[in-house]
């Protein structure tokens, strides 16, 4: 029987180096941030920790069946005197030395996990830029209230420094999670959250929800992208414009006739598109739809076959998602795309 | 005595323990061994349906973006999947194995209430046919097994969620239901001589498990009830807009959730102090340090719930003490764990199929606990708390252990239960398929939550990289399946054509009763003098008592079922208990419980006077037969020594009425503690608005404790007199006593009904609603007190002793008292308390 336990354990050692330590996107063994780090301390301390002990267990179980000292039959004189005699001082002396090491591991534990709690509370955070993210049946609305910008499912940060990050929701229960930057919070209803999150490098880290919040919980994804200093002022500066609200000189014919498509659809029900009239709160602010890399909260690469699925049957993509599908056909939808592709 | 009379006494004897069967027999039978038969089948196929489920999770995941499953299907089955195995599966599997196997282990011939036994089950059963009836009409729960408001709330969820909180209360019911039962089993009808520290560590268990449910449940039940009330009724305890809260039910459900795991987990354990020591052939080792862990582990479980709330942004130092607290039950499973070991060791391991399935989940549930280490961790946790890592660590704890020691147990207790054989080879494959394709399963989860992939999800996209590590997971669920499938085959064969058992030896005292056991467990009482009463069976050297024990309960008595009592510490003879034959009464009212719940779930509100209707009828026929049980001649004390339900204490009825005093007062508690936590938490209470009825409040107040006090006395009054006697003075005192506290109960009635249901608006804010509920609670408690005075009057005009009456009294006493303790909670959450703060 140690036979087939022993290859199971070496199958799990073959996963593990097979398929090495890193996942994919959005792995907790590859921390990209501070946060992260010092999370994935503990982490590896934790495992070490714990493959030592469940080694010492499994050989003490694995000697205590092998062993060939009292071998008797169960109705001897031996065992009855065994049953009478009780438990020798020894045997007890060894359990409660077994308790001992026990609690010891648990108190470095306790301390350890208690001071990167610590830690990662007492950092000092600058105040600015403080973003707010708001959980919507899935998607996120991303606020920079300083700069009085909304987005969405997008949060661009600047690289090396720590930024606050406060969270609620608008409906239901999600939680916010970027493993590769930091743990998650939740995103309650009615109560405003608050994590830092730091990125060392400019780089695109992906997260999703991770409290189940319905239907299309599965397809709730987020990223965040982290730019150098320079990078980030520029796209701060270009996010603060709002879109042309009638033809200019410079647009094509084909771009404020999808203006006038989009203002006059259903669309303007529930987005917004900044400087026009299109003032709806329950879907993604589009302002600069056309500079996300992403569309339906992280699930498709944003480029015009994409974005006409989606217009035209968003329930096909992310069935349950609350947006409908729209009718448009022919030039009206063309001319629909290119002004939302020129929302940059 | 001649040997004819002899043979005819025995015919007795046996006509009176004899069961009906067929059709009559499944609606009326009560007999703990049939109604534990009963509970671990209907639970085994509900596994199969919830294992089923799990399937299916498992093909869909077998690939990114698979289309095998759609999202909203895949969400009821993961929350059916859930619910199924927590709720209908791993608690009344277990209760149904503590209700077969407890008398056997104590030495008593039933449970101390065999017809609540069969009512709880009756709750049990109806409550999952009502949750799956939710299959009937496309209404499938789909807000995952923990159900967090506002997703399950009103705004978002259908009436789905109203099958799965309907189901579950009747479930739930049963399993408080089953607390009382169990904990009184234990305490007073033991064996003479199972001292407390000779008891088998399977009692210990039960009793701990009982206690965490009784604290425990009650308030899943009291937030299953708030739920609903919002729902259905508007109430607003969880609506942010009106002074609610969502994280009240997160704090709810997990105050019940964390000590549910240990409800699973100690029983599980406790097989494994049974089973290793008999497949090794000595005793447990270190058993009082063994009782000690169990004990703490039930304590502390209490106090861990936090944790699983540690992304909801609590302030650190809060959680920080949770951690300690958390990982510190460590050290009680640790002990539990070294003392399995040791026990091994010094013993001579027989790799049987049940020692197989301990030695599995001893390194199973190891590894799980490692995990559990982890999650403890607040920053460690806010990584991997709802990720596949979370998946993977609960289920080395719930399937290591608590499904490896229930098929430990099906094969450790299968020759005593069924008399047969199981075929020991494909049994010993089904074991290796189900432990192999556990770890292939469950092991690549920490994987894949580790890598990023969270939990209840329906899909997952390519590029996340976890693919290969769910297609392995998927693979292992398929191998389990075999051996699951395996395993039942075999058990079922084995059944109708396994060779009968020899002589089998386990250390307890189950397995010095024939196999299977008869329908009376023993016809001579055994007496216990060790520990090992399976072991050592030598004849015990209280020969007085073993001689009186034998006159009275050796193929006795003849014309009617009972079983000694003793006393909770030292288990010395201390009367005898009447225990009922079939009946069908306790059928009736989970029925009409269960027309109540369909007439709420179908909002067709006049059926739901026919569920009340019926049962009202169910317990007052249930009462009326009670009492017609005690027929003078019957009850005479057996043997001069043996007496009836003598008072006080001493009636296993004092037992069972202060554990529904505990069940109020804890039930109350829950609601003033969300009350408080509500007020606490708001950012606005309406001050102003505060009840303010110090007279009226006063005046109840004076109501209850005049019930309480008239009660009491009178019940103190009858307590001295014989079964057979009845004096006038003591007859007019406790018909007195009967009407001033029933006046007692109408004038608090009145006082408060129309206060409840007046001006009051639940749905206004959470203030008014938290207050309309507590005040319908203390109308409920009330009315307990009340339909128990009545059944003292009902005694009281039916018997012609005062010592019947007497006990009622009692009982009704322990009601009144948890009315009073009530009404002090409600008075001061309700109106003192937010006039303090002004």
């Amino acid at each position: 029987m140690s036979g087939g336990r022993r290859s199971a354990a070496f199958a799990m050692a073959t996963l593990f180096v097979v398929t090495g330590c890193s996942g994919g996107q959005q792995s907790i063994l590859d921390p990209a941030g501070e946060r992260a780090e010092s999370i994935f301390g503990v982490w590896e301390l934790m495992l070490a920790l714990g493959t030592v002990v469940w080694i010492v267990v499994v050989v003490a179980l694995g000697l205590a069946l092998v062993r060939k000292g009292r071998r008797v039959d169960d109705d001897s004189a031996e065992a009855a005197q065994v049953r009478e005699a009780g438990d020798g001082r020894s045997v007890l002396t060894v359990l409660l030395a077994g308790e001992v090491v026990t609690a010891l591991i648990i108190a470095v534990l306790v301390v350890v996990s208690a001071s990167v709690l610590r830690s990662l509370d007492d950092a000092d955070v600058p105040d600015d830029p403080t973003i707010e993210i708001v959980g919507h049946q899935y998607w996120w609305e991303v606020n920079y209230p300083d700069q009085g910008i909304v987005t969405a499912n997008e949060i661009h940060i600047p690289a090396g420094e720590r930024v606050a990050i406060e969270v609620s929701s608008d409906d239901v229960i999600h939680s916010f999670w970027v493993p590769e930057l930091g743990g998650k919070i939740d995103m309650i209803p009615g109560k405003s959250n608050s994590i830092w999150l730091e990125a060392e490098e400019p780089g695109t880290y992906w997260g999703q929800c991770a409290e189940y919040c319905g239907t299309q919980h599965a397809l709730m994804r987020v990223v965040v992208v982290a730019h150098d200093a320079d990078e980030y002022e520029g796209w701060l500066a270009t996010q603060s414009e709002p879109a042309p609200s009638r033809p200019s000189e410079e647009e094509s014919i084909e771009v404020a006739r999808g203006r006038e498509v989009f203002l006059s659809s259903s669309c303007v029900y529930c987005h917004t598109v900044q400087g026009t009239a299109a003032a709806g709160e329950l879907g993604p602010d589009l302002t600069h739809l056309a500079s996300r890399e992403n569309l339906g909260a992280g699930i498709l690469e944003n480029n015009r076959g994409n974005l006409a699925a989606w217009v035209l049957d968003p329930q096909a993509i992310k069935p349950g998602n609350l947006m409908p599908g729209t009718d448009l056909e022919g030039e009206d939808l063309q001319s629909l795309l290119t002004y939302l592709e020129s929302l940059e | 005595m001649t040997a004819d009379s002899v043979t005819d006494l025995d015919d007795r004897f046996d006509g009176t323990w004899s069961n009906p069967r067929g059709f009559r027999g499944f609606f009326s039978v009560v007999q703990h061994k049939d109604v534990g038969m009963r509970y671990m089948v209907t639970a085994f196929v509900l596994f199969l349906i919830g294992g089923v489920q799990a399937m299916f999770l498992r093909v869909q995941l077998a690939q990114p973006e698979n289309d095998f499953l759609g999202p909203e299907t895949y969400n009821e089955l993961f929350t059916m999947h859930g619910t199924t195995m927590m709720f209908l599966f791993a608690i009344p599997f277990l209760e149904g194995l503590a209700s077969y196997l407890l008398p056997l282990m104590i030495g008593s011939r039933d449970l101390p209430f065999p017809r609540y036994n069969v009512f709880n089950y009756w709750c049990y059963l109806l409550g999952g046919l009502i949750l799956y009836s939710s299959f009937l009409f496309a209404l499938v729960p789909d807000a995952g097994w923990f159900s967090y408001v506002p997703l399950s709330g009103p705004d978002f969820a259908d009436r789905s969620m109203d099958f799965w909180l309907f189901g579950l209360t009747l479930a739930e019911i049963a399993a408080v239901g089953a607390a009382i039962e169990i904990s009184v089993a234990i305490l007073r009808t033991r064996a003479p001589g199972m001292t407390l520290n000779r008891m088998p560590i399977f009692a210990w268990t039960m009793l701990a498990v009982a206690f965490l449910i009784i604290v425990a449940f009650v308030p899943l039940i009291v937030a299953s009830v708030l739920l609903e009330l919002d729902r259905a009724v508007g109430t607003a305890f969880f609506d942010i807009n009106a002074g609610g809260s969502p994280l009240l039910w997160q704090h709810l459900f997990w105050i019940f959730g964390h000590p549910e795991v240990y409800v699973m987990f100690l029983p599980g354990a406790a097989i494994i102090s049974h089973v290793i020591p008999a497949h090794s052939g000595r005793p447990l080792v270190a058993y009082p340090l063994v009782v000690v862990a169990l004990a703490s582990t039930a304590v502390m479980s209490l106090g861990l719930w936090v944790h699983h709330m540690y992304t909801t942004g609590l302030p650190s130092l809060t959680m920080s003490f949770f951690t300690a607290a958390s990982m510190s039950i460590t050290l009680a499973s640790g002990l539990q764990v070294f003392a399995w070991i040791a026990t091994l060791w010094l013993g001579k391991p027989r790799f049987t199929v049940p020692m197989l399935y301990s030695l599995g989940f001893v390194v199973t549930f190891v590894l799980g606990g490692i995990t559990g280490v982890m999650v403890a961790s607040v920053a460690l946790d806010t990584q991997v708390h709802d990720t596949y890592f979370v998946v993977a660590h609960f289920h080395y704890v719930l399937i290591g252990g608590m499904l490896f020691p229930v098929f430990a147990a099906l094969h450790h207790w299968w020759g005593k239960v069924t008399g047969r054989h199981y075929a020991r080879r494909p049994a010993v494959i089904a074991f290796w398929l189900v432990f192999v394709g556990f770890h292939v399963t469950f092991f690549p989860m920490h994987l894949s939550g580790l890598w990023g992939m969270p939990r209840r999800v329906y899909t997952y996209e390519q590029e996340l990289g976890v693919g290969l590590v769910n297609l392995i997971s998927t693979v292992g669920a398929f191998v389990i399946a075999a051996g699951v499938v395996l395993l039942t085959v075999n058990l079922v064969i084995s059944h109708r054509r396994g060779a009968p058992v020899g002589v089998e030896t386990g250390d307890s005292l189950e397995w010095t009763t024939s196999s299977p056991p008869p329908s009376e467990n023993w016809r001579r009482i055994p007496m216990v003098t060790s520990r090992n009463p399976g072991w050592d069976r030598d004849e015990p050297v209280d020969a007085d008592t073993r001689a009186a024990l034998d006159e009275a309960f050796d193929a006795r008595p003849v014309e009617f079922r009972a079983t000694p009592l003793t006393t909770v510490l030292s288990a010395e003879p201390d009367g005898a208990v009447l225990l009922p034959r079939s009946t069908y009464w306790p059928l009736v009212t989970p029925v009409g419980l269960a027309i109540l719940a369909v007439a709420l779930l179908t909002q067709w509100y006049p059926l739901s006077a026919v569920g009340v209707v019926v049962g009202i009828v169910g317990l007052a026929g249930w009462a009326w037969r009670n009492e017609s049980e005690y027929r003078v001649e019957h009850v005479r004390p057996l043997a001069g020594r043996f007496q009836f339900e003598a008072h006080g204490t001493r009636s296993i009825g004092w037992w069972a009425a202060a554990s529904a005093s505990i069940v109020i007062v804890v039930a109350v508690a829950t609601l003033t503690f969300s009350a408080l936590y509500l007020q606490v938490n708001a950012s606005v209470w309406p001050l102003e608005d505060t009840v303010g009825e110090p007279v009226r409040f006063t005046a109840v107040a004076a109501a209850l404790l005049a019930g309480l006090g008239v009660t009491w006395r009178a019940a103190r009054q009858g307590r001295h007199e014989l079964w057979d006697l009845s004096r006038p003075e003591v007859r007019r005192a406790q018909f007195i006593a009967v009407a001033v506290a029933m006046c007692a109960a109408v004038i608090a009635l009145v006082l408060l009904v129309p206060l409840w249901l007046g001006d009051l608006d639940p749905a206004a804010h959470a203030y008014e609603s938290s207050v309309w509920t507590l005040l319908g609670a203390q109308v409920l408690a009330i009315l307990a007190a009340l339909a128990m005075t009545i059944a003292a009057l009902h005694a009281r005009m039916r018997h012609r002793r005062d010592a019947r009456t007497g006990l009622l009294l009692h009982a009704a006493a322990l009601l009144w008292a948890a009315a009073a303790v009530s009404w002090a909670m409600v008075w001061m959450t309700s109106d003192l308390l937010p006039r303090l703060v002004i």
